[in-house]
């Protein structure tokens, strides 16, 4: 007995060890190509564990080590895919909510047939296609397609995927892997320079956590604390570590921050923010930090959850949205002036629900009013200039000022919808607390013109990405935007 | 003008409530358009809305309203500057949109490698006649649906114009000179197949071909009195079969027919038939092969080859029998009345007789199919069509080709084709560079090196993203690209003239200014503070 406890013990701990030196945590640092852009290992081994599994680690694995070892040997790590879709359970007579890409494999083509089968667009399709690409991605790991290796060629770094050099050098898939690699990185970083680690420093700080976790205390020391100044230093802290995390995008991407879904909601979180900050300062006035915060928080909880709809790779651009000066001022204007809307939004909902619970008098709403209509000022103003700035970005890019592509003209439909509010509160046609619902409901065309095209429409020239999950959010968001509305149809009415 | 009347006019035009009205309508208008467009696609969003001339009438109410709002608000107050910046921006804004209207041109130029090119291909669709001698061209409507048009050039009466049309099959009677008029439907099922197929001997049908392959199968329609002739053996086992007498004979009976051999011992049939000299290798196809070595399938006459269709599966239609070669043996068998089926010797696979007429055809007719989009790709509706009478009888042309009749004015040729302008010099692409993302196949830029002959002499110009080549008034932007058959790329411009991007800028401009004006900087004049 004694005897096999040894031996057992001493086949794990060997297993363990075989892991750790065949594929150290250490090799994260190493750079690859994947997706058109070259990487440290870390980010593309997180993305395509997290493709398979929906996590970024496998059981005690770390994401690195755990994609090594499967593109080394499909055996040494067992990977299981997600399988959410109670029909594609039933496809695959299961009833678990994960399975085995080993017992997925061989089914490859039996889920091919059904994905072909299946004649209308429906939720078990795209999770057969989901399931597809999985295995599709899967494969290409197995066969050693999916890692490419630096290797100086001449002065020059050429890329070579993993099965290309063990067809070679077939030692490198027992010992020599780690020593190859390493060889390559420093080749890479004497021809290329250490840029690229740039992004393997920013992937691991989590800077999005901590600007959330700044933003949540600023609230907390605000609203519950009443303790002004430490709360503005947490609210600057937040602002900072946002422009870091902002900058560290363009440095590693080379780009304006704002070419993809996940970059544009970041965006419109700091910018309303930093409005917030700005005019609070001037008009010596919290509660527009307040809201300029809370709407920080709403942004950054989706970035942090709604990852299935908001994805934060970096990815290369299409050629259109390329070098373009006017691309970047314009979707910044744009995404902050749904910042600045985002602000009108918050409030516009606070102080109905605040009515609602009878906690704010009516002669209060008065100035709270004043306060929204401060902030759709700056918000319409933004747009507009939004708006124009992205017909000059089409003439310069296609040659035309206006095309009716859904995102403009959803934007042009959002200016529309804010103008007849500020004309008709202008000329009092719009009483002041119809005006507070009105503005609480008028954001709903900014999510359709921000998501719900991308989401919704899904076509046109505009091209972040179209991820899943996008239309439930809207859905949800929409059901519950109408249902304050209901709820607080009548809390202006005299006591 | 009766003054009471026209101020009332101004004050309605001018009013908020007629302002808010246009605007909710044109905010309505753009969200059904954008609906729209999701379903249907870009063009038809366009037809239907957005460049539909009610859609320039609510655009011209905007205009009014603005206008006339600024009217009413003259002679200026200090306090009101913001909004006579805004609005007389928003006005300039419009009549650049209506300049750029009016006089621009928003079209397409495509050019292959190493030819030269001039035409700058515009959204709008014209029809072309030639009639004889004499040549019209006519602009078509480009309204969303089926137009009624009703002019008449030359004897030719233009009915209607489909701009989202689909081709089906339509049964009709027709009359014909021939007695062996036959049309039939059949469909071919087994378990996991099945197919419904259309033919008919009535020759005026290029879509519906006599012989199609349907995987390995063969099938062939032929005229029932052929039947008969197929029935007889013969040395050869050669039948000619002439389509427009809807004849048949073995190739014994059949005179100016030289025969040869191919250097590998197949046999080579030459016949002359209306003055033209038709090449056969029975062997390989019942076709004639023409010069260039292509098989001609709009022949004639055809020579079939019995033995060559007991190689592999073929099945003979002649409308209510069926014949084929299996295990060695010709069958022929009949459709039964009552039992419309028919067993057939290939892995389980039926025939059912759906319909067999003598005095019909099936008949290939374009239909209003509002547009349909699968995997980025139009699947219905993408052809636009039109409809004319000549001599009596009607007609139809679809822009995927065009049509040419003989009538008893001579030749008769319709074109649906986009509107072309030539331009004032000559393009020529002599490079195109695709660049991909690192490791992948996705395109990161793609660049058209092109050289122009102007009256000057020959420029050479690279076009790439964002950065346009602007000449003679035109400005050229690299849009798209596709690859030839040779595997050569071809490159797609946007070809564009703006005559009012001026005037838009410059109201843009104003209309910014304006409004950071009225709201930003008299902030300070806000009633917060009172409240507070």
């Amino acid at each position: 007995m004694k005897q096999l406890i040894v031996l057992v013990t001493l086949l794990l701990s060997s297993a363990l060890f075989a892991n750790s030196t065949l594929c150290p945590s250490d090799l994260e640092s190493v750079p690859t190509l994947a997706d058109g852009r070259e990487k440290p290992l870390y980010v593309h081994a997180r993305d395509s564990i997290k493709l398979l599994t929906g996590k970024s680690k496998v059981d005690d694995l770390g994401a690195v080590t755990a994609f090594c070892l499967l593109s080394l040997d499909a055996t040494l790590v067992d990977l299981k895919a997600p399988i959410d879709h109670v029909a594609l359970q039933a496809f695959l007579k299961t009833t678990e909510k994960t399975l085995s890409y080993k017992i997925l494999l061989p089914k490859k083509e039996e889920i091919r047939t059904e994905i072909v089968s299946i004649k209308e667009q429906g939720s078990y399709r795209k999770s057969l296609e989901k399931l597809w690409g999985q295995l599709d991605h899967y494969e290409s790991v197995i066969s050693k397609k999916d890692w490419t290796l630096p290797i100086l060629v001449g002065d020059e770094i050429k890329w070579r995927t993993l099965a290309e050099v063990s067809s070679e050098k077939p030692e490198i898939l027992s010992s020599g892997l780690h020593s190859f690699l390493m060889q390559g990185k420093s080749d890479y970083i004497k021809t290329k320079g250490d840029h690229y680690l740039i992004e393997l420093h920013f992937v691991k700080a989590h800077l999005t956590g901590y600007a959330l976790i700044f933003t949540l205390l600023s609230l907390a020391l605000l609203v519950a604390f009443k303790s002004l100044t430490p709360g503005i230093i947490f609210a600057v802290l937040t602002i900072a570590l946002q422009t870091l995390s902002l900058a560290l995008r363009v440095i590693i991407s080379g780009r304006a921050p704002i070419t993809n879904m996940y970059e544009t909601v970041l965006f419109s979180g700091f910018g309303a923010l930093l409005l917030a900050l700005i005019v609070g300062h001037l008009k010596k006035e919290k509660v527009i930090l307040i809201a300029g915060l809370a709407y920080n928080v709403c942004t950054l909880m989706m970035l942090t959850f709604a990852n299935e709809m908001l994805s934060d790779k970096i990815g290369p651009l299409v050629p259109v949205l390329r070098d373009n000066f006017w691309l970047s001022t314009h979707v910044t204007t744009i995404i902050l002036s749904y910042g600045a809307l985002g602000l009108s939004w918050l409030l516009a909902n606070s102080l109905l629900i605040l009515r609602k619970t009878g906690r704010i008098k009516l002669e209060e709403t008065r100035y709270y009013s004043e306060l929204i209509y401060l902030c759709l000022k700056y918000g319409t103003v933004l747009l507009a200039a939004g708006i124009i700035l992205g017909g000059v970005w089409a003439d310069y890019s296609w040659g035309r000022f206006w095309g009716w592509d859904p995102k403009e003209t959803w934007s042009l439909i959002v200016l529309m919808i804010y103008m007849v509010i500020l004309h008709g509160r202008y000329t009092s046609w719009i009483p002041p607390h119809r005006f507070i619902s009105l503005t609480a409901g008028a954001f709903m065309s900014v999510m359709m013109a921000w998501f719900g095209v991308n989401y919704i429409l899904a076509s046109g020239l505009h091209s972040y990405g179209f991820s899943e999950g996008g239309a439930l959010f809207l859905a949800t968001f929409f059901g519950i935007q109408i249902l304050i509305l209901i709820a607080t149809h009548n809390v202006f009415k005299e006591e | 003008m009766d003054r009471t009347i026209f101020s009332k006019i101004e004050h309605t035009v001018g009013s908020l409530k007629f302002a808010v009205g246009v605007i909710i309508i044109f905010t309505l208008s753009m969200i059904v358009g954008t609906f729209l467009e999701s379903y249907y696609g870009a063009n038809f969003a366009g037809k239907v809305i957005y460049k539909s001339l009610w859609f320039m009438g609510v655009q011209l109410l905007i205009f009014l309203s603005i206008f006339v709002a600024l009217l009413v608000r003259l002679p200026p107050v200090k306090r009101l500057y913001g909004f006579y910046i805004v609005h007389i921006g928003l006005i300039m804004v419009g009549c650049g949109s209506f300049v750029t209207y009016y006089a621009g041109i928003d079209g397409s130029i495509t050019l292959t490698k190493n030819s030269a090119a001039r035409d700058v291909v515009l959204p709008d669709m014209m029809v072309t006649i030639q009639h004889g001698q004499k040549k019209a061209t006519l602009t078509l409507p480009t309204g969303a649906f089926t137009t009624s048009i009703n002019k008449e050039f030359e004897g030719v009466t233009i009915n209607k114009f489909i701009p989202f049309a689909s081709l089906g099959l339509d049964w009709q009677k027709v009359s014909t000179d021939r007695n062996d008029l036959a049309s039939s439907s059949y469909l071919l099922f087994n378990d996991k197949f099945s197919q419904e197929v259309s033919f008919t001997t009535y020759s005026e049908q290029e879509d519906l071909p006599s012989s199609i392959q349907l995987g390995p199968l063969g099938v062939h329609y032929l005229a029932s009195s052929l039947k008969d002739c197929f029935l007889k053996e013969n040395a050869e086992r050669l039948l000619l079969w002439n389509s427009q007498e809807q004849s048949c004979a073995n190739l014994s009976e059949v005179k100016n027919i030289t025969k040869g051999k191919t250097k590998k011992g197949n046999l080579t049939l030459t016949i002359k038939y209306n003055d033209r000299e038709y090449n056969f290798f029975p062997d390989f196809t019942p076709w004639p092969i023409s010069s260039s070595f292509q098989i001609d399938t709009s022949s004639p006459i055809r020579i079939f080859n019995k033995s060559q269709f007991e190689k592999g599966p073929n099945l003979f239609l002649f409308g209510e029998s069926v014949a084929y070669f299996f295990e060695n043996k010709w069958s022929y068998k009949s459709f039964e009345p009552g039992t419309p089926i028919i067993d057939l010797p290939w892995m389980g696979f039926k025939l059912k007789l759906l319909k067999h007429k003598t005095d019909e055809a099936p008949l290939y007719a374009p239909y209003y199919h509002k547009p349909l989009q699968k995997d980025g790709e139009m699947i219905e509706g993408k052809l636009q069509a039109l409809t004319f009478t000549v001599d009596g009888k009607e007609y139809w042309v679809s822009s995927d080709r065009p049509l040419s009749v003989q009538t008893s004015k001579g030749a008769l040729n319709v074109a649906l084709h986009n509107k072309v302008i030539p331009l004032p010099f000559e393009f020529v692409l002599t490079k195109f560079k695709m660049e991909t993302d690192p490791g992948t196949n996705r395109p990161a830029s793609f660049e058209s090196f092109v050289q122009l002959f102007t009256e000057v002499g020959p420029q050479s110009h690279h076009i790439y993203m964002n950065n346009p080549l602007k000449t003679h008034g035109f400005t050229f932007y690299q849009s798209s690209y596709f690859q030839e058959e040779s595997g050569e790329f071809g490159s797609v411009l946007s070809v564009n003239v703006d005559p009012g991007r001026w005037l838009k800028y410059l109201g843009s401009l104003l209309l910014v200014l304006g409004a950071t004006f009225h709201y930003m900087l008299r902030i300070k004049k806000s009633n917060l503070g009172e409240i507070k």
